[in-house]
Order: structure tokens, then sequence, then C-alpha cells
């Protein structure tokens, strides 16, 4: 049971932040094996109590971790601009047979108004790609930095 | 006056106090000395451990061969001179907080 516990711990453990993960999972695993098997020696509910504050200081942990990369600020921009540039774009292209009729019924040539509707779904598309290249490109420079903050603590 | 270190903080640099410990060893004398009051979790420990680094109030300690504890090698943490320093402000500020009590305390005693 202390194994099957040890293993759920071992991979609970790797929700760190990667940097944090790669610096403590060692020292975070053998303390874990050590706490498990005094509690197991203590008998009683040592044991159950011991896994469950384990448990309360990893999730505690992992949402200070978290807060201290600048990876939640990422993904919550990723987020907001995805949202954003999809719904955008969804709206776009929904609007695009109507407008394209109209325009069509006030005198305009169809085969123009079809270049234009092309040239819009293009665009459309295009954006929300451009941007998921700008943002992982920044993503790419914000985790090179944080790398070299950690060298601070660096493995050996 | 110095800073207020956290709960973490200061039982962290009060266990390095007297010697090298590996994180286990840390969180135990942590327990031992606030008689059973701080608890800290391993995920708490290491990353404060990791800030306490960064602030260079603590580094890991240089090995002259393999450390083990129960048999495994174990990383060991030692409190720097600037640790030192933060360490003895905080009691110093906490001794400050004492005595301003106990005088509190005496001038209300004389005063029933």
């Amino acid at each position: 049971m202390i194994d099957g516990a040890a293993a759920i711990y071992r991979t609970l453990i790797r929700l760190y932040p990667h940097g944090f993960w790669r610096t403590f999972h060692d020292e975070l695993e053998n303390d874990f094996a050590d706490g498990s098997r005094e509690a197991g020696d203590a008998g009683g509910a040592a044991l159950p109590l011991f896994w469950a504050r384990a448990l309360a200081d990893l999730i505690r942990s992992l949402v200070r971790e978290w807060l201290r990369t600048p990876w939640l600020l990422v993904l919550i921009v990723a987020a907001v601009l995805s949202v954003t540039i999809f719904s955008l774009t969804a709206l776009q292209v929904a609007r695009l047979p109507a407008l394209l009729s109209r325009r069509v019924r006030a005198g305009g040539d169809p085969n123009a108004e079809a270049l234009k509707a092309i040239v819009v779904l293009t665009a459309g598309a295009l954006i929300p790609i451009a941007a998921a290249i700008l943002a992982s490109l920044w993503a790419t420079a914000v985790r090179r930095r944080s790398r070299s903050r950690r060298s601070l603590l660096s493995r050996r | 006056m110095s800073e207020a270190l956290t709960p973490a903080v200061f039982h962290i640099l009060l266990a390095l106090a007297t010697g090298d410990r590996h994180g286990y060893a840390i969180m135990k004398e942590s327990l031992r000395q606030s008689e059973g009051t701080v608890r800290l979790g391993a995920g708490t420990l290491y990353g404060t451990l990791q800030r306490l680094i960064e602030a260079g109030y603590v580094a890991e300690a240089p090995r002259a061969g393999p450390r083990m504890f129960n048999g495994r090698q174990r990383r060991y943490y030692r409190i720097t001179q600037e640790g030192r320093d933060a360490l003895n402000g905080d009691v110093e500020r906490m001794q400050g907080l004492v005595r301003a009590a106990r005088i509190l305390k005496a001038a209300r005693g004389a005063a029933k």
C-alpha cells in the first residue's frame, strides 16, 4: 500500500513547474517514503493522517510554485487571446454569407465579392495562427529567462 | 528594525543554525523546536528553501563524500552569514516585542 501511495505521489509531484520538479523530485520522493515508513511504524491513523497532510501540502505548494512562475500569466493571456480571436473569427465567418449576398444584390460583381470573402476568411484563419506563433515565441523567451534564474540551484 | 520572517523561514533558518541538515531533518527539527506547532510539508519546505537560496540566506553544503540517510543520497543545506544575520535580527525583533509586552503587563499590574 505504501508503494502504491509513493507511486501516486511520484505522479502528482510532476504537476509542479518543471524547474522545481527537476531540482527537488528526488528529495520530495525520499521524504515521502521516509515519512510514510515512520507513520506506518507508528501505527493507528498515523499513516492516513500523514498522507492527508502530504496531499494538502502538495496542493498548497503547487499553487504557490505555479504562482511564482510566469507560466500562469502566459496561460491566462494565451487563453484570453485564443477565445477572443476565435470568437471574432467565428463572428466574421457567420456574417460572411449575409454580407456577400447583400453586396451581390446591391449590384456588385459576384466574382469580386467572392474574392473579397476568400481574403477575409484567409485573414481570419491566418490571424490566430500568427498570434499562436507570436505567443509561442514569447513563451519560449520567458522560459529561457526563468531557466537562467533557476541556474542558481543547479542539479549535481 | 529588521523585517519579520515568516514562521517557515524562521524555523528553517533556526534548524540550520545548529548545523548542516538535509530536507527531512529540517522538517523534523522544525517540528521539534516549535513543539509540534510548525509542521512543514515537503512542498512548502523545498519551495521556501529555493527562495532562501535565491536570497543568499541558505546554500547547498559542499559534500566531502556521499551523504546518505535511510540508504538514500541526500542534499544538505547550510545557513549563510546573511541567513544568520536575518535570523538574529528576527530574534532581536521578537525579544523587543516580548520586552514591550512585559512592560505593558507590569504597568497594568501596577495600575490595578
